[in-house]
C-alpha cells in the first residue's frame, strides 16, 4: 500500500492540471485517503478562456498547497502532463494558514455550511524537543501535544443528530454530544494516566465537561479508529476512545474553539461565526482534529496539522418565514469584507451540483469560477469565491452571497448507507438493542465495522446476538468482543458485517438493566441514561463507479483509466443515542424507610424481646381481701397463712 | 403483644372476637363504605397541585393561530376520506410532508376471533400515517406524541384537522426539545396497538404490522384527540387505561391548568365541576363522578387510545372535544392553544413525569384522592374476611364444650381432613382453567356442529362450564 502511495505522490508531481484545480479533502478516512479529483469543467470553458491571467496565478498556489495536503496519504488519478512552471516550489513558508467555507442547499430546503480552518506547521514535537515559538499554531493544543506526547487528537462537539435520510452524507460526520479520541505515541509508558490527565486538561481548554471521561467510558476498538495522519504502527494500546452523549454544546465551547484561530473572529471566515445565530439552527457541530502529515512527497520532514470545522445546518421552516432564499447575511448576520489576513487562501464554495441550469435555485452574485472534485464519492462541482481576490467583493466592498430557491423541496433521500438505533421491549428488567443497517446500494455488497460500546449497567446477554439481513443469518467475519466489569469498564463490540445490496441488517442483542447503588443514580435518575451513538465505519461503493453510462459527457483524462481508487469512498455513520431508564428507586424511600424501621423497633421488637424473655408461671388465683388480711394478720402473728 | 402472652385476656379477646363476630363485621363494612363515600365529600380532599418543578408555573405563551386553517384542513381530509372509503393515506402523506415533518406510514393487519359488529369481517386491515417533527439541536431520545384517530364516518376529522394544523405551527417554532410524532391511527385501539408494538418491537397480540422506518427515542408522554365538532362547549379529559391503569397525576393537573388559564370548560367523566360542594346535589354528582372513574378502572378496558401506552411506561391521556346544548362555545383555535400549552409544557420535561401519584381517584378535576386516603376504606371491607376467618379457626381449635347431651364429643372426632379441603380448591382452580381456555377452543366446533354465531357460542360455553360446576357432588354436597 506505501508503495502504491509513494507512485500516486510521484505522479502528482509529473501532474499538472490546465484549468481549475480544487482540493476538498474528507480527512473521515480510516486510511488516511483524500481523494481528490480534478477536472475540467466544459460548461465554463468560455468563461475561463475569457480571464487566463488570473485563473493561473490562483491555480499556481493551490497546488503548492495541494501537496503537502495530499502527501500526508494521499492517492490522486491526474494522468497527463503537466507544465514545467509549477513544479518549481515556491519558498515555503514554516507554517500556513487556510480557511473555505463549503455550503450546500440541500434537498430538503435546507442549507448546509461547513467551515474548515487548517494550519500546518512544519515541526516534530515527538523527539522531545522543546518548541517555544508559536506563530498560527494556537500554543495551548501545542502545549497539550507535546505534554502528553499525542500522536493524533480528535475531538467533536455536536448539538443535534445528523439526519442523513434528509441532508444526506457529512462532510465531517460526528456523534451527538462530545466524541474524543486520541492515539498516543509509542513513548508514552502509562497511557490510561495520560488520557485522564489529557481530558482534564482538554475539559479546561474547551469549557466542556470532559473531566467525566473515565474508565467506565472509554475503550480501545480495535479495529474502526486508525490512524488519519501518518503512524509508524497501529498497536490499539494507544488509542482511546470515549464519548458523552449527554454533553450539551453551546457557546461556552464555541467561543474557546474560536480562540485557537489566528484571526480569532476578528477576520476572515470566522467573522461569519456569532453564536445568536449558529445555535439557532437544526444541527451544529464543532471539531478538532490533530495529526501529523507530511510535508513533502518524500515525507521526509513531517508537520503537524490543525483542522478546525464547524458544521451547522440551518432549517428552512424555523427562519424561512415564506421566503424560500438563503444569504450570507440571513444565516449569519453578518456579511465578509475580507480574509483573513494571515491565511494563505480562503474561499467559498457552493455545491451547484444539482443545479447546472440554475433551474433549483439562483445564485448571486454569480462567480465565473468553477471547480469539481470527488466528495463522498460523487463528482460535485462548487462555484468558488476567492476572498482574497478584491474582485469577489465587488464594488459594495462586501460579500453577501445569496441563494434563491426555486423549486418545492423533494423527497428523502436514499443514502447508500445509513443506521438506526433504538432499545425494544417494555419494563424495567430487560430489553433489546436493535441496530439496523441500509445498505441501498442496487447490486454491491460492502463491508461495514460497527462499533458499540455499551456502558456496564445493561449487561448485554451476548450469547443473544443475532445478525440477520433479509431473514438470514449474516455471520460476521469478525467479532472483537470485551466484557464489561462493573464500575470498571464498559461493553466493546466490534464487527464486521457484511452487508448484501439492498438490504437491511439488524442486529440485536438483549441485555438486563442493572440496579445501581443509590449513590451512582444521577440528579434526574427519571431521565434515564444514556448510551452512545454505534459507530459504523465503511468502505461504501461510490456512486461515480456506479454510473457505467460512458456516453455521458466527462473530461476525457477522466475516464480513460478504469477508477479504482474511487470505487469506494469511506464513511461513518454514527446512529442515535440511546435513553435507557433503569430501575429507579423512590428517592423519598430513605424517608419511608427510617419511618418503618422505627416503628416496627419500637413496637414490634420491644413487644417480641418482652415476649421471649419472660418466663411464665401459672397465677394463683387471687385471693380474697378477707383471706388477705387474715393471712397478714397470721403473719405477724409468726403463724403459716392460710 | 402483652394482650397476646396473656392467656386470659387472650381468651376474653378471642370470646370477644367469636361473640361479636357478625357486629363488629357489619360494623366495618359500614365503615368502610362510609369511608369511601366520605373521600367523595370535598372537605375530606386534597386539592390538586402541579408536583413536577419543570411544569411549575404557567411560564409558555400560547400563540397557535390558525384554527380556522386547521378547520379546512379537516374538511379536507373528510372529503378525501369520503372518497378513498377509509384512510386517505397518501393525501395525509403528502400534507405533512408539506408541513415539513419526516413522514412514514405503517400497515398492520389483525385476524379477529369474532367477526366485527358492522362491516362482519375477520381480517382488520388498516395503515398509520405518522410525521415526525425532528426537534432541531437534539439527539432523537425523547419523543411526544400527538395522536388522532382516523375514525369510520364523519367523526374526528375536526381532530386530524386541527392535528395537521399543530403541526404545520410547531415546525416553525424553534424551542422543541422533544421530537414530536403526529400520528394519525386507522381502526383505533388496533392501529394504536400495532403503533405502539412495533415502535417497541414487541409481540403481544399477535398481530401483523411492518416495521417502522422512524423513530423518535423514547416517548415520554401522549395525548390523544377526539374532535367532531368546529366548536365545542367542554373538554372531557380521559385517564384510565389498559388493565385499570392510569397516568401519571401531572397529567391531569397540566390539562386542567390549562384549561384554567384558558378558560375552557373541562370534565372529567362528563362531569363537570360544582361548586356546591355542602349541597346533597353536589356530593352526590361527586360520588357519581369518582364511582364512575372507579367502575371504569374496575374493568381493564382502555376508555380511550391513550389507554396503550400506559404498558409501556407512558404516560398519556385522551382529550375529547365535546359540543352540548350550552350558550358559551369554544372554538378551534382556542383549542389548539391549548394543546399548544400542553405540549410546550411537555417539551419543558427534564425528566418522566413521575413526582406525583400514579393512584388516585378524582371525585372532580381539582381534587384528589391518593392511595393513602382510599386504602383504608378497602383495609376495613377486608378486615372482615380475615375476622370471619379467624371465627372459622377458633370453632375448628376449641370447639364450644356448652353442651350437655355429648353432641360436641361425637363432631370432635370427625375433625376435617386436609382432603376435604384440597378437593373444592382444585375443583375451583380447574374451573377457572376451564372458563379461560375452554370458551375460545370450543367456539369453532360449537360453530360447526350448531346453528349458534361465534360470540353466542362463546357465552354458551361459560354457561355450560358453570352448570357442569353446579353439577359437581361437592357443590351439591352441603
Amino acid at each position: 500500500m506505501a508503495a502504491y502511495r509513494c507512485l500516486r505522490c510521484a505522479w502528482l508531481l509529473l501532474v499538472f492540471i490546465s484549468s481549475r484545480y480544487v482540493v476538498v479533502s474528507s480527512e473521515e478516512t480510516t486510511q488516511g485517503h483524500d481523494r481528490v479529483s480534478v477536472a475540467d469543467n466544459p460548461q465554463t470553458a468560455a468563461d475561463t478562456a475569457k480571464q487566463p491571467l488570473e485563473e493561473r496565478r490562483w491555480e499556481a498556489t493551490q497546488v503548492d498547497k495541494a501537496v503537502p495536503d495530499d502527501a500526508a496519504a494521499a492517492a490522486h488519478k491526474q494522468d497527463f502532463p503537466v507544465p514545467d512552471s509549477v513544479l518549481t516550489p515556491t519558498p515555503q513558508l514554516n507554517d500556513e494558514f487556510k480557511e473555505e467555507l463549503v455550503i450546500r442547499p440541500l434537498h430538503s430546503g435546507d442549507i448546509y455550511a461547513s467551515f474548515q480552518f487548517r494550519t500546518v506547521w512544519e515541526t516534530d514535537f515527538t523527539r522531545g524537543s522543546k518548541v517555544s515559538h508559536y506563530r498560527l499554531f494556537p500554543k495551548s493544543l501545542g502545549q497539550v501535544i507535546s505534554k502528553f506526547s499525542v500522536q493524533e487528537l480528535h475531538i467533536s462537539f455536536t448539538q443535534g443528530y445528523w439526519r442523513t435520510m434528509q441532508w444526506g452524507q457529512p462532510y465531517h460526520p460526528s456523534p451527538p454530544g462530545a466524541e474524543l479520541w486520541v492515539w498516543f505515541q509509542d513513548t508514552v509508558t502509562d497511557v490510561d494516566a495520560t488520557w485522564k490527565e489529557l481530558t482534564n486538561v482538554l475539559s479546561g481548554i474547551f469549557c466542556a465537561s470532559l473531566n467525566f471521561i473515565d474508565s467506565t467510558n472509554t475503550v480501545q476498538p480495535s479495529a474502526s479508529f486508525k490512524p488519519l495522519g501518518i503512524a509508524n504502527g497501529t498497536d490499539h494500546r494507544f488509542l482511546r476512545y470515549a464519548t458523552l452523549p449527554r454533553e450539551i454544546v453551546c457557546t461556552e465551547n464555541l467561543t474557546p474553539w474560536k480562540k485557537l484561530l489566528p484571526c480569532g473572529s476578528k477576520a476572515g471566515l470566522a467573522v461569519l461565526l456569532k453564536s445568536e445565530k449558529l445555535f439557532h439552527s437544526s444541527f451544529h457541530s464543532q471539531a478538532v482534529h490533530i495529526r501529523p502529515v507530511c510535508q513533502d512527497q518524500q515525507c521526509k520532514t513531517m508537520s503537524l496539522e490543525l483542522r478546525q470545522t464547524l458544521n451547522v445546518v440551518f432549517d428552512l421552516h424555523t427562519s424561512g418565514q415564506g421566503k424560500r432564499e438563503w444569504s450570507l447575511f440571513k444565516m449569519f448576520s453578518r456579511t465578509l469584507t475580507e480574509a483573513c489576513p494571515l491565511a494563505a487562501s480562503s474561499k467559498i464554495y457552493i455545491d451547484i451540483t444539482d443545479n447546472p441550469q440554475e433551474e433549483q435555485f439562483e445564485l448571486s452574485p454569480a462567480t465565473p469560477l468553477l471547480s469539481q472534485a470527488v466528495v463522498l464519492g460523487d463528482r460535485r462541482t462548487f462555484s468558488v469565491y476567492d476572498l482574497t481576490q478584491q474582485v469577489t467583493f465587488g464594488t459594495v466592498r462586501s460579500l453577501n452571497v445569496l441563494i434563491r430557491w426555486k423549486s418545492t423541496e423533494g423527497d428523502m433521500l436514499r443514502p447508500l448507507l445509513h443506521a438506526e438505533r433504538y432499545v425494544a421491549g417494555y419494563g424495567l428488567q430487560t430489553g433489546e438493542i436493535h441496530t439496523l443497517m441500509y445498505n441501498n446500494h442496487p447490486f454491491r455488497s460492502f463491508p461495514v465495522l460497527l462499533l458499540e460500546s455499551v456502558p456496564w449497567y445493561l449487561r448485554l446477554y451476548i450469547h443473544t446476538l443475532t445478525v440477520t439481513s433479509k431473514g438470514k443469518d449474516n455471520k460476521p467475519s469478525y467479532i472483537h468482543y470485551e466484557p464489561s466489569k462493573d464500575r470498571v469498564r464498559p461493553h466493546l463490540l466490534e464487527m464486521l458485517v457484511q452487508l448484501p445490496p439492498h438490504s437491511v441488517t439488524e442486529i440485536t442483542v438483549q441485555f438486563e438493566r442493572a440496579l445501581l447503588k443509590w449513590t451512582e443514580y444521577t440528579p434526574d435518575p427519571n431521565h434515564g441514561f444514556y448510551v452512545g451513538s454505534s459507530v459504523i465505519s465503511a468502505l461504501v461503493p461510490s456512486t461515480v463507479a456506479m454510473n457505467t453510462n460512458i456516453t455521458e459527457e466527462q473530461p476525457l483524462f477522466s475516464t480513460f483509466f478504469p477508477c479504482k481508487e474511487e470505487s469506494s469512498y469511506f464513511v461513518r455513520v454514527y446512529t442515535e443515542p440511546l435513553l435507557v431508564n433503569l430501575p429507579t428507586p423512590d428517592f423519598s424511600m430513605p424517608y419511608n424507610v427510617i419511618c418503618l424501621t422505627c416503628t416496627v423497633v419500637a413496637v414490634g421488637y420491644g413487644s417480641l424481646y418482652n415476649l421471649l424473655t419472660r418466663s411464665f408461671q401459672i397465677e394463683e388465683p387471687n385471693p380474697g381481701l378477707a383471706k388477705r388480711i387474715a393471712n397478714i394478720i397470721r403473719k405477724m402473728r409468726g403463724v403459716p397463712p392460710l | 403483644m402483652g394482650l397476646l402472652s396473656d392467656p386470659n385476656r387472650r381468651r376474653a379477646l378471642i370470646s370477644l372476637l367469636t361473640r361479636l363476630n357478625a357486629p363488629i363485621c357489619v360494623l366495618c363494612y359500614f365503615a368502610g363504605v362510609c369511608w369511601f363515600m366520605g373521600l367523595a365529600f370535598e372537605p375530606f380532599t386534597l386539592r390538586t397541585y402541579m408536583s413536577e418543578n419543570a411544569m411549575g408555573s404557567t411560564m409558555v405563551e400560547e400563540r397557535f393561530p390558525s384554527g380556522e386553517r386547521a378547520l379546512a384542513t379537516g374538511r379536507e381530509f373528510a372529503a378525501h376520506k369520503k372518497k378513498v372509503g377509509g384512510m386517505p393515506v397518501d393525501w395525509l402523506v403528502k400534507t405533512m410532508q408539506a408541513r415539513g415533518l419526516e413522514v412514514f406510514t405503517q400497515s398492520f393487519s389483525r385476524t379477529l376471533p369474532f367477526p366485527d359488529e358492522n362491516k362482519e369481517r375477520y381480517i382488520v386491515k388498516g395503515t398509520n400515517v405518522y410525521g415526525i417533527l425532528r426537534a432541531p439541536r437534539a439527539p432523537r431520545t425523547e419523543a411526544l406524541v400527538l395522536s388522532a384517530p382516523c375514525s369510520p364516518g364523519d367523526n374526528n376529522n375536526q381532530a386530524v384537522g386541527l392535528l395537521l394544523g399543530l403541526a404545520h405551527y410547531f415546525r416553525s417554532q424553534i424551542f422543541w426539545a422533544k421530537d414530536i410524532i403526529f400520528l394519525v391511527n386507522e381502526h383505533d385501539l388496533i392501529g394504536m396497538q400495532a403503533w405502539l408494538e412495533s415502535y417497541h418491537h414487541t409481540n403481544t397480540t399477535g398481530m401483523d404490522w411492518s416495521p417502522l422506518q422512524g423513530r423518535g427515542g423514547s416517548i415520554q408522554a401522549a395525548l390523544s384527540l377526539e374532535l367532531s365538532s368546529d366548536v365545542i362547549t367542554s373538554f372531557d379529559i380521559v385517564l384510565e387505561g389498559l388493565n385499570g391503569q392510569l397516568p401519571n397525576l401531572d397529567l391531569a393537573n397540566l390539562f386542567y391548568a390549562f384549561c384554567q388559564k384558558i378558560g375552557v370548560l373541562c370534565t372529567i367523566q362528563g362531569k363537570l365541576q360544582r361548586n356546591d360542594w355542602d349541597s346533597v346535589s353536589g356530593y352526590s354528582h361527586a360520588v357519581q363522578t369518582m364511582m364512575l372513574m372507579v367502575m371504569k378502572q374496575a374493568s381493564g378496558r382502555p376508555w380511550g387510545d391513550h389507554g396503550l401506552f400506559l404498558r409501556y411506561h407512558i404516560e398519556a391521556a385522551t382529550v375529547k372535544g365535546i359540543n352540548s346544548f350550552r350558550q358559551y362555545k369554544t372554538d378551534v383555535t382556542t383549542i389548539g392553544r391549548l394543546l399548544e400549552g400542553i405540549f410546550r409544557k411537555l417539551n419543558n420535561l427534564l425528566e418522566r413525569l413521575h413526582q406525583s401519584y400514579f393512584f388516585y381517584l378524582m371525585p372532580s378535576l381539582s381534587h384528589f384522592v391518593s392511595i393513602g386516603y382510599y386504602m383504608p376504606a378497602f383495609g376495613l371491607l377486608a378486615v372482615i374476611l380475615l375476622l370471619r376467618a379467624l371465627d372459622l379457626w377458633v370453632q375448628f381449635a376449641n370447639p364450644p364444650a356448652v353442651t350437655a347431651d355429648g353432641v360436641a364429643d361425637i363432631e370432635r372426632q370427625s375433625s376435617p381432613g386436609v382432603l376435604s379441603v384440597l378437593t373444592p380448591l382444585v375443583i375451583s382452580h380447574l374451573t377457572g382453567a376451564a372458563l379461560y381456555f375452554l370458551p375460545t377452543r370450543f367456539q369453532e366446533t360449537a360453530v360447526e356442529h350448531f346453528p349458534v354465531s361465534e360470540t353466542e357460542a362463546v357465552v354458551l360455553t361459560a354457561i355450560a362450564v358453570y352448570t357442569a360446576g353446579l353439577a359437581l357432588p361437592h357443590n351439591t354436597h352441603r
